[in-house]
C-alpha cells in the first residue's frame, strides 16, 4: 500500500518543526482533501538553504511528501531547487497508488512556490 | 501476527479445525447430485454441514440455503422475494446504514423498477428509532430489510421489536400474505459475536457469511421461513430445493459447517471474552489516548462487544492506520478512503520574509556570522488562489458515519477496531500503547494553526 520511501518518510521526524526566524514559508492547504503542509526555510545571504523544517496534517503519503521535499531542499540554493527537472520531481515520491497520486500535485505546488520566490528576487 | 490483527469485522482467520476439514474435503470430489456412492457421501457431508449451520441460527435444515456468501444471500433474499412485484412495484423500507450489498439492491429496485424506497434515518449512535420505523409502514409496503448489527460501528438494531411490529401490520392487496410485512435481516456481522436465533428475532429471512466466523470466504447462508415466498435467481440444476441452481461448493460448505459447529460450542466463551476485552480496551484508551470519541452506541448492550469505532480528533485516520500498520504491524479499518475522480482546489499562500543582516566578523573566526541586528522587512506576496483542477482524487466517506451525522473531519479522523477469538489482553494493551505513540507522533507534526483550531 505504501512504498518503502513513503514509509521511511512518514515515520521519521528528522525535519519536523518550525523555524522562528524563518526567511521563507511555503504553505499548502487543500480545503477539499484537507492535506496541509507548512515548510519553513532559513537561507544565508546567497539564498543557500541552511535549515528547513516542515509540519503537516493529512494522509500518510502527503506527510511523506513534505518530509521528502524538506530533505531534498536542504543545502541547495533556491535557484537549484527551482530548476529541479520535471523528470526528477516525478520520481521523488517513488511509485504511488492511484489514491496517493494527488501527492505529486502537492510536491509540484511546493516547487512552484520556490520558483515564484526565485522569480521575484 | 494474529495478535496484531484488529480488523475481525473485515474478515476472520480460518480456524485450524476448519482448515483440516476443508483439506480433507478436497479429496472427496463427488457431486452431491450423483446417484452413486461417491455422490451420496458428498450429499451426506453437505447435509451434515447444513444441519450444523441451521442449528447455529436456531432453525431447521430445510429452511437453510447455501449461497456464495452474504452479498448473494442479501440479493436472493430481496430480489428473490420481490420478483413477482416488478410490474406492480410498491413500497420498501431499509436503513441508510445498511451494507452496500443491501443498499445497492434497493437503489437498483428504485431506479430500474420504480419501487418507492424509504431509507430510514438513524440517530447519532446509528440506531433506528422504533416509532419512526412504525410511522413509515404503509399498506403497500412489501418488504423490510434492516441489518442486525452494523459492520462499522457494531450498533445492534432492535430487530425483534421491529420485526414484530411488521408482523402485526395490516396488509393491503399489494402483498403476498394477508398479515404482516416480509422482514429480512442481514446478520452477516452479528454471527459469531452475539447470539442469533431466527425465531427469537421473528424474521422471515436472514443472511450470513462464513468468513465472518472463522470459516472460508465464498460461502454463506440464507434462512427463509417459507420457501414459497422466493423465486430462484440462479437457474438450472434445481439444487437447494430449487432455490439456487449450481453444483454445491462442497469444500467451503463443509468448512462453514465446521465453523458453525465450533461456534455452537464456543459462542458463550467468545462473547464473554469479548465483553471482558472491551472493558480492557476502553480502560486502556481512557488512560493513554483519552481524547478519543466513540462513534456508535455508548450503551454496551446496543453494540457488538468486539467492535469499537473511534474518532481521534485532529488526526487523520488514514495516517493513524498507516503508521499502526507499517511501524507496529497492527491492522485496523478507517472511516474514509481516497479513490479517483474529484475536483480539488489548492490554495497557495506564500510569504516571503525579507531580512537584512548585519554581518559581524570576528578576528578569531574564519566564518561569517549572520544576524545580530536584523531588520525584518516583511513583504507579503499576492496570495494566489489556484483554480479548481482535475486532480483525480476523491475522499470516500463512510456512509454509515455520515448517516449518523458526523462531519467530514470527524469521519476522516475515525478508525474501526474489531478484535476476535485470537486476540489476547496483552494484544489489546500493546495495541493501545502503539496507538498512543502514533497519536503523539502525528500530533507533533501538526501545523500550529491547526492546533489552535485554524481553518482549513
Amino acid at each position: 500500500m505504501y512504498n518503502a520511501l513513503v514509509v521511511e518518510h512518514f515515520s521519521k521526524t528528522d525535519h519536523v518543526g518550525e523555524i522562528e526566524d524563518k526567511d521563507l514559508e511555503l504553505k499548502i492547504g487543500n480545503p477539499v482533501c484537507g492535506d496541509t503542509i507548512h515548510v519553513h526555510i532559513k537561507c544565508d545571504d546567497k539564498r543557500h538553504i541552511t535549515d528547513a523544517k516542515f509540519k503537516a496534517y493529512g494522509c500518510a503519503t502527503s506527510i511523506a511528501t513534505a518530509s521528502i521535499f524538506t530533505e531534498y531542499i536542504l543545502n541547495k540554493t533556491c535557484a537549484e531547487v527551482a530548476s529541479t527537472a520535471a523528470d526528477y520531481r516525478k520520481h521523488m515520491l517513488g511509485d504511488l497508488e492511484p489514491s496517493q497520486m494527488h501527492c505529486y500535485e502537492i510536491l509540484n505546488e511546493l516547487f512552484t512556490q520556490v520558483e515564484q520566490v526565485v522569480k521575484e528576487s | 501476527m494474529i495478535g496484531r490483527y484488529f480488523d475481525y469485522n473485515a474478515t476472520t482467520p480460518l480456524a485450524d479445525e476448519v482448515k483440516e476439514v476443508m483439506v480433507s474435503a478436497m479429496s472427496q470430489f463427488g457431486n452431491p447430485s450423483s446417484m452413486y456412492r461417491l455422490g451420496k457421501e458428498a450429499k451426506h457431508n453437505l447435509e451434515m454441514a447444513r444441519e450444523l449451520t441451521a442449528r447455529l441460527i436456531g432453525t431447521t435444515p430445510e429452511r437453510l440455503y447455501f449461497t456464495s456468501g452474504g452479498s448473494e444471500s442479501n440479493t436472493l433474499a430481496l430480489i428473490g422475494y420481490l420478483q413477482p412485484f416488478k410490474h406492480t412495484p410498491g413500497h420498501l423500507i431499509t436503513t441508510s446504514t445498511e451494507h452496500p450489498s443491501v443498499l445497492d439492491v434497493f437503489r437498483f429496485l428504485e431506479s430500474h423498477y420504480g419501487f418507492s424506497v424509504t431509507f430510514l434515518p438513524v440517530n447519532g449512535e446509528g440506531l433506528v428509532d422504533v416509532n419512526t420505523f412504525a410511522s413509515h409502514l404503509r399498506p403497500d409496503t412489501q418488504l423490510i430489510s434492516i441489518m442486525l448489527a452494523n459492520n462499522e460501528t457494531g450498533a445492534i438494531q432492535p430487530i425483534r421489536h421491529l420485526a414484530q411490529i411488521a408482523q402485526k401490520f395490516e396488509r393491503s392487496t399489494h402483498s403476498k400474505s394477508e398479515s404482516g410485512i416480509f422482514f429480512h435481516t442481514d446478520a452477516t456481522q452479528a454471527i459469531g459475536k452475539m447470539c442469533v436465533n431466527v425465531h427469537e428475532l421473528s424474521v422471515d429471512a436472514l443472511s450470513f457469511s462464513a468468513h465472518k466466523f472463522y470459516g472460508p470466504k465464498g460461502v454463506g447462508g440464507l434462512f427463509i421461513k417459507d420457501r414459497e415466498t422466493h423465486h430462484c435467481l440462479i437457474h438450472g440444476g434445481g439444487q437447494e430445493r430449487g432455490l439456487r441452481g449450481g453444483t454445491e461448493n462442497t469444500i467451503n460448505i463443509m468448512g462453514m459447517g465446521k465453523a458453525a459447529e465450533l461456534l455452537l460450542e464456543q459462542l458463550m466463551i467468545d462473547t464473554d471474552r469479548y465483553n471482558y476485552l472491551r472493558g480492557v480496551l476502553e480502560e486502556q484508551l481512557q488512560a493513554k489516548v483519552p481524547n478519543v470519541k466513540i462513534n456508535g452506541p455508548l450503551n454496551a448492550a446496543s453494540r457488538l462487544a468486539n467492535t469499537l469505532n473511534i474518532q481521534l480528533p485532529g488526526l487523520r485516520g488514514e495516517s493513524v492506520a498507516a503508521l499502526l500498520n507499517e511501524l507496529y504491524g497492527f491492522s485496523v479499518s478507517i472511516g474514509s478512503a481516497c479513490s479517483s475522480n474529484k475536483n480539488t482546489e489548492i490554495v497557495q499562500n506564500l510569504q516571503n520574509v525579507q531580512s537584512t543582516q548585519n554581518a559581524q566578523h570576528t578576528q578569531q573566526t574564519q566564518h561569517i556570522q549572520n544576524c545580530q541586528n536584523i531588520n525584518n522587512a516583511q513583504s507579503t506576496l499576492n496570495v494566489q488562489n489556484a483554480q479548481s483542477t482535475q486532480n483525480n482524487q476523491k475522499a470516500q466517506l463512510s456512509h454509515v458515519l455520515q448517516a449518523m451525522g458526523l462531519s467530514e473531519d470527524e469521519i476522516k479522523s475515525s478508525i474501526r477496531i474489531s478484535f476476535g477469538r485470537y486476540t489476547s489482553e496483552a494484544d489489546i494493551c500493546e495495541f493501545v500503547s502503539s496507538l498512543q505513540h502514533v497519536s503523539n507522533h502525528l500530533t507533533r507534526l501538526l501545523p500550529t494553526t491547526l492546533e489552535v483550531g485554524g481553518t482549513r
